[in-house]
C-alpha cells in the first residue's frame, strides 16, 4: 500500500511537470495549428543557460533562473518571428503546417547541437534544487520538499497564466488570436506580434518546467526527449482542452509509476508511445473532451 | 541531354568499383539511403502523407533479412524479399487505423509506432539480441559469399537501380498521378474519381516495401546491427535528405541523399557540428527553398 | 419520363441552422439548368450533397434513377457526374495537361504502376491525345505544360472545366463558373457552355451569381432562398417574379423590369 502511495506521489510530481510542458505545446497548437516538436529542447537549452550562469559565471540562482526563463522566451519568440513568419508568407494552407513542423524538428536539432558545442555537455550535470532540505513524511510516504515545490510552482504558473489570459488586455488579445486568428485580425489585433508573444510565453513555460524538473533528473543535451511525455499528456487531454491536458499530465505521471511498479521499469519507456497510439486511434478527441467533433472533407 | 547525364552517372557508378574499400563502403551506404529515402518520399513527397513510421519498416527489413539470410543461411535475394514483404504488410496494417487521423496526429501516431517498434527491437532479445546488437555472418548468394564492400557493391547497385526504375515508373503512372492529386487537393481527387483512402493505404504499403528492401540491403555490407539505428536520428536524417533534395522528385531525392549522405564524410573533423548542420539545413530549406534543391533547379513539373 | 437528376425533400442542417430545408429539384436530361439565389441560400451546399461531400440529414438524391446517397464521394465521377469548384481546387504544381489527365481517372485503367508495359503506354498515349483535345476545346492547348498555378485566373477556370469534362460526364455540376471573370471571358464561357450542351449531350446544372450568364444560357432556372425553392421557371418568368427580386434586393417598392 505504501509503495502504491509513493508511486502516486511521484506520479503527481512528474505529472505536474508534464502538464506544464503540455500546456506549452497546447498554447502554441491552439494559435498556430503547429505542434512544437522542439518544446523539449527549448526546455533543455534553458536549463543549460541557467547552468552556464551558475557554474560558469557564479551567478546567484535567482538570476540564473530568470535569465534562463527569458532565454526560453527569446528562443521561442525569435523562432516564430524569424522562421515561422517567413514560412507562413511563402506557403499556402496545409503546406504551412508541414513546413512549420519540419522547422521545429530543425530547431530541436540546432539547439541540441549548439548545447553540445558549449562544452558543459561532456559530463552529466544537474541544477540545484530550489527547495532543498530534509524530506517530509506523510505516513510512510517520502515527500521531498522539491516535490512540493514543483507541484506548487506548477500550480502557480497555471493559475498565473489563467489570470493573465482572462483579465489582462494583452492576455485577452492573445486568447482572441489563439481562438480565431482571422477574426482577431479583422478587429485590429496585430496577429503576427501576438503569435510571437504566444510562442515566447509557451517557451518560457517550458523553461520553468525544465528548471523545476532538472534537479530531479539527469541533465544531458538529449533530455529534450521529455517532450514525448508532454505530447502523450496532450493527446490524453484532447490537445485543445487546457484543463484536460493538465489532467492528462497528472494521469500520465501516475500511470508511468504504476507501470514501473506492476509491469517493469523497461516498460515505462514504451508506455507514452502506446498511450499516444491507443488514444489517437480509439478516442482521438482525448479522454476528457466532449463527444467527438469530426470535420467533413 | 538526359541520356548523357544517365550515361555519365552509370559510368561513374561503374568506376567506383575500383576505388579503395572505404569509398565503396560510403557508396554502399548511399545506395541504401537512396532506397530508404525514395520510399519515404513516396509517402511524404508524392502522396503528401505526413507519416513517420518508416524506420520501423526499415528495422523489420533488416532483422528479417539478417535472421533468414545470415543466421539461417538462406541465399540472397530471398531474405531481402521476405523482409520487404513483411515490412509492406505491417505498413498496410497500420495504415488502416492511422489514416483516419489528420495530418499532425498522423505524424504523431506513426512516430509513436516507430518508437514502440524500436523498443521492441531493443527488448526482444530472443530474436534481435536486443541491446547487444545482432552479429551478421556474410551473406550467401547461391554458392558464393559476400565478404567485403567490393563484393556487395554490384549487388547493391543493381537493387538500387531496380528501385529507382520502379519509382520512376510509379511516378508516371496513373497511381502516381493520383498520389500527386491527392497531395495537392483531396477534394479535387475525390471529385475526379480517385479513391483517396485506398491510394493513401497503397502509398503506405509501397513506402514500407521500399524501406524493407533498404533493410535487406544493410546486412549485405554490415556485420553488426544495433537497435539504435532505427530511432529518431535516422528518421531525421532521411527526412532532411528528402526535404533538402526536393519532395516528390526522384532526381531531387537522389541529390538530397548525395548531399546529406556525404555530409558526415565531409565534416569528419567537425562531428560536433553535425546536428546543427542538419537542423540548420532543415530550417533554411523550408524557409527559402520549399521545393528543395531540385525545385530550384527544375521548377516546372509535367 | 424521370429526370436525369432528382432531388426530393433534401434536408441539410449545420448545428442548429437549416442550410437546406426541404428542397425538391428535377434536372431534365439535355438541358442547362441554373440554380440561383442570394449568398447563403444553400446553392453550393446542394452541389456538395450531389457530389457527396456532405451527408444530408434527410431526403433523397437520384441520378439516372439510382440513389446517390449510399455512394462515397469518389464514386460520383465514375457514375457520370463531373463538377467544378468555386474555389478552384486545381493541382497548382501539376501541368494543365496533368490536371486534365487526373480528371480522366475514372476512364483510365492505369495498368501496372511498376512497369510501363506496352498496354499502359498505349493507354497513356491515347489519354494524352484526348487530354490535348479537351484543352483545345477550352482554348488552353498552348498551355498544356504550364503548371496550373501559373495560369491566369480565367484560364484556371477553363482548366477546371476541362478537367471536369475529362471523365465524359452525363451531368456537369458547375459551381459559379463565371465568378471573377471579365465580361469578355463570360461571353466566351457562354458560347462554350451552349456548344457543350448541344454537341456532347451533357446536362448542366449551374450555380451562378452572374445574371448575364444565367439569363443567356439557362433553359430552366430554380431560385433558392434560406434553403428552400422560392421560384422556378424559364429565365424570363423568373426575372419578373417579385419574390425573386425581393430575395436579392430586399423589399422594393418599385418594380424592377
Amino acid at each position: 500500500m505504501d509503495t502504491l502511495l509513493q508511486a502516486f506521489e511521484g506520479g503527481v510530481v512528474t505529472g505536474s511537470v508534464y502538464a506544464l510542458i503540455a500546456l506549452s505545446l497546447v498554447i502554441v497548437y491552439k494559435s498556430t495549428d503547429v505542434i512544437n516538436f522542439a518544446g523539449g529542447d527549448i526546455l533543455m537549452a534553458s536549463c543549460y543557460i541557467a547552468l552556464v550562469l551558475l557554474v560558469g559565471w557564479g551567478a546567484p540562482y535567482w538570476l540564473a533562473a530568470l535569465v534562463a526563463i527569458l532565454g526560453g522566451f527569446v528562443i521561442g519568440a525569435g523562432f516564430d518571428r524569424l522562421v515561422l513568419e517567413r514560412i507562413a508568407r511563402r506557403a499556402r494552407g496545409q503546406d504551412i503546417m508541414i513546413a512549420a513542423v519540419i522547422a521545429t524538428i530543425g530547431l530541436s536539432y540546432v539547439l541540441k547541437g549548439l548545447v553540445r558545442m558549449l562544452g558543459y555537455a561532456d559530463e552529466v550535470r544537474s541544477l540545484p534544487a530550489q527547495f532543498p532540505g530534509r524530506p517530509l513524511f506523510l505516513g510512510n510516504v517520502i515527500v521531498l520538499r522539491q516535490d512540493i515545490g514543483i507541484v506548487l510552482a506548477a500550480s502557480l504558473a497555471v493559475a498565473a497564466l489563467y489570470l493573465f489570459f482572462r483579465f489582462t488586455k494583452l492576455g485577452r488579445g492573445l486568447r482572441a488570436t489563439a481562438e480565431d486568428p482571422r477574426a482577431a485580425a479583422l478587429i485590429g489585433i496585430p496577429v503576427a506580434r501576438m503569435r510571437m508573444v504566444i510562442w515566447g510565453i509557451a517557451s518560457a513555460l517550458a523553461a520553468i518546467a525544465g528548471l523545476l524538473v532538472a534537479p530531479k533528473i539527469l541533465m544531458t543535451p538529449d533530455m529534450g526527449i521529455i517532450v514525448i511525455l508532454a505530447l502523450a499528456a496532450s493527446v490524453l487531454g484532447g490537445f485543445t482542452n487546457i484543463p484536460g491536458v493538465i489532467a492528462g499530465g497528472l494521469l500520465l505521471g501516475i500511470l508511468e509509476n504504476l507501470i514501473g511498479l506492476f509491469v517493469s521499469t523497461q516498460a515505462i519507456a514504451v508506455a507514452p508511445f502506446l498511450v499516444i497510439m491507443a488514444v489517437l486511434v480509439l478516442r482521438p478527441q482525448g479522454l476528457f473532451a466532449g463527444a467527438a467533433r469530426m470535420k467533413k472533407v | 541531354m538526359r541520356a548523357v547525364w544517365i550515361a555519365l552517372a552509370l559510368a561513374a557508378a561503374g568506376l567506383v568499383f575500383w576505388m579503395p574499400l572505404y569509398v565503396l563502403y560510403v557508396a554502399n551506404l548511399l545506395l541504401m539511403y537512396a532506397v530508404l529515402a525514395l520510399g519515404l518520399d513516396i509517402l511524404v513527397g508524392l502522396a503528401g502523407q505526413f507519416a513517420f513510421a518508416h524506420m520501423a519498416f526499415f528495422g523489420i527489413g533488416v532483422y528479417t533479412t539478417g535472421l533468414l539470410g545470415n543466421r539461417l543461411g538462406v541465399s540472397f535475394p530471398l531474405p531481402m524479399l521476405a523482409g520487404a514483404a513483411l515490412a509492406a504488410i505491417v505498413a498496410l496494417l497500420i495504415a488502416i487505423p492511422a489514416l483516419r487521423l489528420r495530418q499532425v496526429y498522423l505524424a504523431l501516431t506513426t512516430f509513436a509506432f516507430a518508437a514502440a517498434a524500436q523498443w521492441v527491437f531493443h527488448s526482444w532479445d530472443a530474436v534481435t539480441e536486443g541491446s547487444n546488437g545482432l552479429r551478421l555472418a556474410a551473406t550467401r548468394v547461391l554458392a558464393w559469399r559476400i565478404v567485403d564492400d567490393r563484393d556487395a557493391y554490384p549487388l547493391l547497385l543493381v537493387v538500387a537501380l531496380a528501385m529507382v526504375l520502379l519509382r520512376l515508373s510509379l511516378q508516371s503512372s496513373k497511381l502516381g498521378r493520383s498520389m500527386r492529386a491527392l497531395h495537392q487537393s483531396e477534394p479535387l481527387a475525390l471529385a475526379s474519381g480517385i479513391d483517396a483512402r485506398r491510394v493513401k493505404i497503397v502509398a503506405f504499403g509501397i513506402s514500407g516495401l521500399f524501406a524493407g528492401i533498404a533493410g535487406g540491403m544493410l546486412p549485405l555490407f554490415n556485420s553488426y546491427v544495433h537497435p539504435d539505428t532505427f530511432g529518431l536520428e535516422g528518421l531525421v536524417a532521411i527526412l532532411t535528405m528528402i526535404v533538402v533534395g526536393g519532395l516528390g522528385s526522384t532526381f531531387g531525392v537522389l541529390i538530397g541523399v548525395a548531399l546529406i549522405g556525404l555530409l558526415p564524410e565531409v565534416m569528419r573533423d567537425l562531428q560536433v557540428l553535425r546536428e546543427v548542420v542538419y537542423g540548420g539545413l532543415l530550417i533554411l530549406t523550408v524557409m527559402f527553398l520549399p521545393q528543395g534543391v531540385a525545385g530550384a533547379w527544375r521548377p516546372a513539373r509535367a | 419520363m424521370t429526370a436525369l437528376l432528382e432531388i426530393t425533400g433534401l434536408e441539410v442542417r449545420f448545428g442548429g441552422v437549416r442550410a437546406i430545408a426541404g428542397l425538391d429539384l428535377a434536372v431534365e436530361a439535355g438541358t442547362i439548368h441554373a440554380l440561383i439565389g442570394p449568398n447563403g441560400a444553400g446553392k453550393s451546399t446542394a452541389l456538395n450533397c450531389i457530389s457527396r461531400f456532405y451527408d444530408p440529414d434527410g431526403g433523397e438524391i437520384r441520378f439516372e434513377g439510382q440513389s446517390l446517397l449510399r455512394r462515397p464521394p469518389h464514386a460520383v465521377a465514375g457514375l457520370g457526374i463531373g463538377r467544378t469548384f468555386q474555389n478552384l481546387e486545381l493541382c497548382a504544381q501539376s501541368s494543365a495537361l496533368e490536371n486534365v489527365l487526373i480528371g480522366m481517372s475514372p476512364k483510365l485503367d492505369g495498368g501496372n504502376p511498376f512497369w510501363p508495359g506496352r498496354r499502359r503506354r498505349a493507354e497513356d498515349r491515347r489519354a494524352r491525345e484526348t487530354g490535348m483535345a479537351l484543352l483545345e476545346r477550352v482554348g488552353l492547348a498552348g498551355k498544356a505544360d504550364t503548371p496550373a498555378g501559373q495560369l491566369a485566373f480565367g484560364q484556371q477556370k477553363l482548366l477546371d472545366l476541362a478537367r471536369a469534362l475529362a471523365c465524359e460526364p452525363r451531368l456537369l455540376l458547375l459551381d459559379e463558373p463565371a465568378a471573377g471573370l471579365r465580361l469578355r471571358e463570360v461571353r466566351a464561357l457562354d458560347d462554350l457552355l451552349v456548344q457543350l450542351a448541344a454537341s456532347s449531350a451533357v446536362t448542366i446544372l449551374l450555380v451562378e451569381h452572374v445574371m448575364a450568364l444565367v439569363m443567356s444560357v439557362a433553359q430552366r432556372v430554380t431560385v433558392l432562398n434560406f434553403g428552400q425553392k422560392i421560384a422556378e421557371g424559364t429565365p424570363e418568368e423568373i426575372r419578373r417574379q417579385a419574390c425573386v427580386v425581393e430575395a436579392y434586393l430586399g423589399r422594393v417598392t418599385d418594380a424592377v423590369g
